[in-house]
């Protein structure tokens, strides 16, 4: 079981509001995730260094071309629900 | 009149003048209409919507996959067609462009049918995680068609589609293939372009396709395949046609079977099959040995780290603000939007993901799980890169089990992760891999076999696989509808 609020907090940080019985659904799903991440631990990984990507690619540049798109301002603004005023999405204020 | 129908005996229906394809079109229509309700595989599905893509299309002469109907799994963007990867939070959403493999296959003429279901943004190996619930097994529907491609794998037996778009992170192309007696695809990294496909765990996406048999899957990609301006992580291909490999001797190639995918954790059936399969290469000319991969039983682990950490960085962009699903709770501030519309939108699996992603990549946890797991992620390659010196290419099972049954597994998360335990480690890699159909159980399910090759050698994939399926032709078997 994960400590109900090391959940609590991981849900601010991931902008998610839980009820609680997801609360505690999550403490033990994420307990018995971190119990079998321990595996890992038997696992010398000394002088290992580590890999973020497997493409081997580095610094992939292209011309900087203008390139017109066909998709309208309108279109794209119609695929949110919220209001539109001026060419924009309206929300609510940030404070 | 569609049964059986290859990419292959289609065309050359085509061309002997034999069917149209409106006809052919038409009758896949009816028979998704047919049966759907019973397998769950098209999700949002809409004749009017379906024959709109169908008169959309340029037809030319000669193309690459002129007038084949297919699925395409939810998480394509297909302008003007829902497009939802299965979550609530993409309710409603119809994109205003195509994905760019999308506009490939149109270009190759090959139409969408309409989407199939996937575990929400891809994410569980047994589509039960999708919001409008699993596809079940098209051979016996107690059972899960596996994931998250399931709709995709369960369009070929059940012939809802001649082929079928999937995506494969951790297994989810080789897996269902495996539980529905299909071919399945995962390309190398960086083989097909992203670009468009709703990004899951991005170091580890890739593209790739579920088809009846070898040859056809060497035609979709050869439609697919290639650099693109759109995807950096792409690599220019110096194949012009995988099918040239299908039929090609496989005398004297180095076939390794690592022990550990044969260990005790494989069901008895599963492994009889395997080991049948390794005879008939062998047969073939083939030259079979052990080998071993000693980091097997930490791409789990590594992969469940890994994986979450880039879901919930790519899941951020879900704000419901510029696209998708809002919630209808009266807002006070910004915040209550993201909070609300979060909280409603996204699925169980999808909340897991997202919280272990944020755990592992916070301050004080990220070295001891994040930066370790990506060490022992380069220590899984060395692995491969090891016995990839002695062989050319891998055979083993795709899945230590068979199908297993609706509601097994979704209650603990662990057990559930654990299913894709042969098949993470070489995704880990960005490796290709197949899956072919390798007979069935004494319960009558499928049971696939995986060959995986190096970064870049589909090729091998395809010479493998064909003759193999050439010995054996398993596709052949396909479900009673009732």
């Amino acid at each position: 079981m994960l400590d109900k609020d090391l959940v609590l907090k991981l849900a601010v940080l991931s902008k998610l509001k839980l009820t609680d019985d997801e609360v505690l659904l999550m403490q033990k799903d994420l307990g018995g995730i971190f119990e079998y991440f321990d595996i890992l631990n038997s696992v010398d990984t000394q002088g290992v260094e580590p890999t973020y990507q497997v493409s081997g690619i580095e610094d992939v540049l292209f011309e900087d071309e203008v390139n017109v798109s066909n998709i309208t301002p309108d279109q794209l603004l119609n695929c949110s629900e919220f209001p539109k005023v001026d060419n924009q999405i309206q929300t609510n204020s940030i404070l | 009149m569609l049964e059986n129908f290859t990419i292959k005996s289609l065309l050359e229906s085509y061309a002997s003048k034999k069917i149209s394809k409106e006809e052919v079109f038409s009758a896949y229509l009816d028979r998704i209409e047919k049966h759907n309700q019973k397998f769950n595989v098209y999700v949002n599905f809409d004749r009017e919507t379906s024959m709109m893509n169908f008169k959309d299309m340029k037809f030319q002469e000669g193309q690459l996959l002129h007038g084949i109907p297919y699925g395409l799994k939810d998480n394509f963007i297909h302008k003007d067609n829902f497009t939802t990867a299965c979550s609530k939070i993409l309710e409603g959403f119809k994109p205003t462009f195509d994905a760019e493999v999308v506009t490939k296959l149109k270009n190759s003429g090959a139409v969408s049918l309409g989407m199939v279901n996937t575990d929400e943004f891809t994410c569980g190996a047994s589509s039960e995680t999708s919001i409008y619930g699993p596809t079940l097994n098209p051979f016996d529907t107690t059972c899960v068609s596996g994931g998250s491609s399931g709709g995709s794998a369960a369009v070929i037996p059940l012939d809802f589609g001649v082929f079928a778009m999937g995506t494969d992170t951790g297994g989810s192309i080789r897996q269902p293939a495996s539980f529905c007696n299909a071919v399945g695809l995962k390309v190398s990294y960086g083989r097909v372009s992203r670009s468009g496909v709703l990004s899951m765990a991005s170091s580890l996406d890739s593209i790739g396709h579920l088809t009846k048999t070898v040859y056809d899957s060497a035609l979709v990609l050869n439609a697919t395949a290639g650099l693109s301006k759109e995807d950096s992580t792409t690599f220019a291909n110096q194949i012009e046609d995988y099918t040239k490999f299908c039929g090609e001797d496989i005398s004297g190639l180095r076939i390794g079977v690592p022990k550990e995918y044969m260990d005790d954790s494989v069901d008895l059936e599963v492994k009889e099959k395997i080991e049948a399969a390794i005879k008939v290469l062998e047969s073939k000319g083939a030259v079979v040995k052990e080998v071993s991969l000693p980091m097997t039983k930490y791409g789990v682990a590594v992969y469940y780290i890994v994986n979450p950490s880039e879901v919930s960085t790519n899941m951020e962009r879900y704000d419901s603000i510029r696209f998708g699903r809002r919630s209808k709770n009266e807002p006070k501030e910004l915040l209550d939007i993201y909070l609300d519309s979060r909280s409603e939108g996204f699925g169980i699996e999808m909340k897991r993901r997202i919280l272990v992603g944020s755990m592992v990549l916070s301050a004080e946890s990220y070295e001891s799980y994040y930066l370790k797991a990506q060490k022992v992620r380069t220590l899984i390659i060395e692995d491969f890169k090891k016995v990839f010196q002695e062989v050319d290419v891998l055979v083993g099972p795709v899945c230590p089990i068979p199908p297993f049954k609706v509601g097994e597994k979704s209650q603990d998360p662990v057990t559930m992760y654990t299913v894709d335990a042969l098949l993470t480690p070489s995704a880990l890699a960005g490796l290709c891999g197949m899956s072919v159909p390798a007979g069935f159980n004494s319960d009558g399910l499928p049971i696939g076999l995986q060959i995986i090759a190096p970064h870049g050698c589909e090729d091998r994939l395809f010479k493998v696989g064909h003759k193999y399926e050439e010995e054996t032709e398993f596709y052949k078997q396909t479900p009673d509808l009732g």
